[in-house]
């Protein structure tokens, strides 16, 4: 039994997991990069130590580092958030080499869930349904025998590709002879291998998944999350419960989701993605992990998923035993990321020069920024997660209006404005969501509210005006920074 | 007084007057008060908002609401005198293009003496992950590549120096 913990990560997940420990009456070492030596991370540790410089690769990445560090602070355990090593197999094994406890599943479930092709071979056989598909087809008439059985329409992909290079959606048999030709020319040239495949074409479905925690005597469901809305398979707004599917079709997703765990041995927090389709699910893959976006399941079911990994790591029995726990109200959560939404998300970097963070019932603010923290270029761009609950969705999305409202970043462009339009937008007030919902909502936010620019072009024009000289002798504040942005000698000139 | 106001590519006049402004050929009554450094209450025909506040080079950037602005204000006197000095100056130069953020240049995509169009592709920099392109705003021939891949840049520094065409 370990009584320290050191956490592989950094950002609001370190902080998350530095509270949970705490909680669980654990010890913590932070660790942290060159960039990070001011982070809210490093500050809420009782113990920090650096592990090198700024790159991922020299730092966060570099297993050696974390396990010397776990060495000279005997930390008796390594948890390793989501992202950098949190899906590495070889890291796992290396921390169990060390004679630590990996908070986390075993190192052979996080391998097999890694492996595309492993996995869902290892699904299939466990009952688990996957996209229906077929192997590689020889000619156009193979491939309509094929589309035939899976049921149109269908998307012929490239064996070898990704990308979206060689895609072609078939809507019936008559189209797919010269799309096989296309997606084959298209796949030769762009992978040097002509081999295609059909796979089953889902129109406009949703992402949703289950939740499930393991320990050593059994796997529990603990209810879905809606994660339709993302960009570039980037998540970026997602709530608990699903409003979309109703209790039958949550009983068999959840039934499936522990049997998927199940199938690869799995013990800890983890979560099984599914695309649904007109009552149909399919299994995407397994995050062998705690997600970014396990508040929302923290917030209705009322159970910390987090205290719960680290039970389990302790080989402590899961609390509530082992029933999936109901849901209450419903919750929201909003990555505020450091991107700009009116320039097509580009990464925005900066000092955080003013940070105020809503409060209020309901309201959670998980976060990896304080005031005067950088944000650079090292890491990814999740500020912090601004997490709501409330009776229904109907509440949870006023209530998510007016916290966004209240949350003050200031010092970069954030993807503020843009959730603040999507609580507004009519179809994901109608729940009415899919996977596509990014794209075929393109340009939302990225125009200002006109009222908006009449409150900056007012406040500057006051400011300018407040500056002048003949005013500020009245005795009118003075600029924020106390100096007036002209030379006295220009000053004095204007007077005249 | 009148003021020159340039925002989100637009300009605008707007009239201080004694309780507040002409905007948009409206008066709006406007007050404003500083809260702390950084910060501004303003209240706009009896509306409250808060505003962060910035000072730039030729104005402010104000963030509302979790939208950033940059504004560019100039009273009447101060314009026309500067539109003065800028014709005797000649405005024509090199164009610099500067690292919109910090990152790590992954590709240079032009080449010294190279003739670019506006919109072509001139530098890749890698930040948070993501990969950007920067483009030539204006047509011209590169003078100069003040960087390599591999270089580490920070915000603001020159990457790429453009002759632009003279028209």
């Amino acid at each position: 039994m370990f009584d320290k913990v050191l956490i592989a990560n950094r950002g609001e997940i370190a902080v998350r997991v530095i509270r949970a420990c705490h909680e669980e009456g654990l010890g913590t070492v932070a660790v942290y990069s060159d960039a990070d030596r001011r982070a809210p991370h490093v500050l809420l540790a009782g113990e920090a130590i650096r592990i090198g410089g700024a790159a991922a690769a020299e730092s966060y990445l570099s297993i050696d580092r974390l396990l010397a560090a776990a060495e000279k602070t005997g930390a008796g355990a390594v948890h390793p958030g989501y992202g950098f090593l949190a899906e590495n197999a070889d890291f796992a094994r290396a921390v169990e080499a060390a004679g630590l406890v990996h908070v986390g599943p075993p190192p052979e479930a996080i391998e097999i869930m890694g492996d595309k092709t492993r996995a869902r071979e290892r699904m299939v056989q466990a009952g688990v349904p996957v996209i229906p598909g077929s192997g590689p087809l020889a000619s156009a008439a193979e491939a309509v025998t094929e589309a035939g059985k899976i049921g149109f329409p269908v998307l012929l992909k490239a064996a070898a590709g990704g990308g979206g290079k060689g895609m072609h959606v078939v809507s019936d048999a008559a189209e797919m002879a010269g799309a096989f030709g296309r997606a084959t020319r298209e796949a030769r040239s762009a992978f040097g291998d002509g081999r295609v495949f059909a796979e089953r074409f889902l129109r406009a479905p949703r992402h949703i998944e289950i939740q499930v925690l393991a320990d050593d005597e059994r796997t529990v469901d603990f209810g879905e999350r809606e994660c339709s809305i993302q960009r570039r398979h980037q998540k970026l707004i997602e709530e608990a419960p699903s409003t979309a599917i109703d209790d039958a079709l949550r009983r068999r997703m959840a039934e499936v989701a522990v049997r998927a765990a199940e199938a690869v041995g799995y013990r800890g927090a983890g979560t099984v993605e599914f695309l649904v389709e007109e009552g149909e699910f399919f299994f995407l893959e397994m995050n062998t992990r705690i997600q970014v976006e396990h508040p929302v399941t923290e917030l209705v079911t009322g159970v910390d998923l987090v205290r719960q990994q680290l039970r389990v790591a302790r080989g402590l029995p899961l609390l509530g035993g082992g029933e999936p726990p109901a849901a209450r109200g419903h919750a929201i959560e909003c990555r505020i990321n450091a991107e700009d939404p009116a320039v097509g998300f580009v990464p925005s970097t900066g000092c955080i020069d003013r940070l105020e963070v809503p409060t209020g019932p309901g309201v959670r603010w998980d976060g990896g920024i304080r005031n005067g923290s950088e944000v650079g270029p090292h890491y990814d761009s999740l500020l912090g997660k601004l997490v709501v609950h409330a009776a229904d969705r109907d509440a949870a999305i006023a209530r998510m209006r007016s916290a966004l409202e209240a949350l003050v970043i200031g010092g970069v462009e954030t993807t503020v404005p843009w959730h603040l339009a999507v609580m507004d937008e009519p179809d994901y007030r109608m729940n009415d969501l899919s996977i596509r919902y990014v794209e075929e909502h393109a340009g939302l936010g990225e125009t200002a509210d006109p009222g908006l620019r009449d409150v900056a072009m007012a406040t500057a024009v006051l400011l300018a005006d407040g500056e002048r000289p003949r005013v500020a002798s009245g005795g009118a504040p003075r600029s924020h920074d106390g100096r007036n942005g002209l030379s006295a000698w220009v000053r004095a000139g204007r007077e005249w | 007084m009148k003021y020159h106001v340039e925002v989100d590519g637009g300009s605008f006049e707007v009239e201080r007057l004694a309780s507040g402004l002409r905007l948009n050929g409206a008066e709006r009554e406007a007050e404003f008060e500083w809260m702390a450094e950084g910060e501004v209450q303003l209240t706009l025909d009896g509306a409250n908002h808060r505003v962060l506040a910035r000072r730039t080079a030729g104005g402010w950037r104000l963030t509302v609401r979790g939208r950033t602005f940059d504004v560019r204000v100039e009273d009447e006197r101060t314009r026309t005198l500067r539109a003065l000095a800028d014709r005797s100056a000649g405005a024509q130069g090199p164009q610099e293009l500067r690292a919109p953020m910090p990152g790590l240049v992954t590709r240079v995509l032009a080449e010294a003496g190279q003739r670019v169009d506006a919109g072509d592709g001139l530098v890749v920099i890698e930040a948070m992950k993501m990969e950007n392109e920067l483009r030539a705003r204006e047509p011209g021939t590169v003078a100069g590549i003040a960087i390599r891949p591999g270089d580490v840049v920070d915000r603001d520094q020159v990457l790429v120096t453009l002759e632009a065409e003279t028209s």
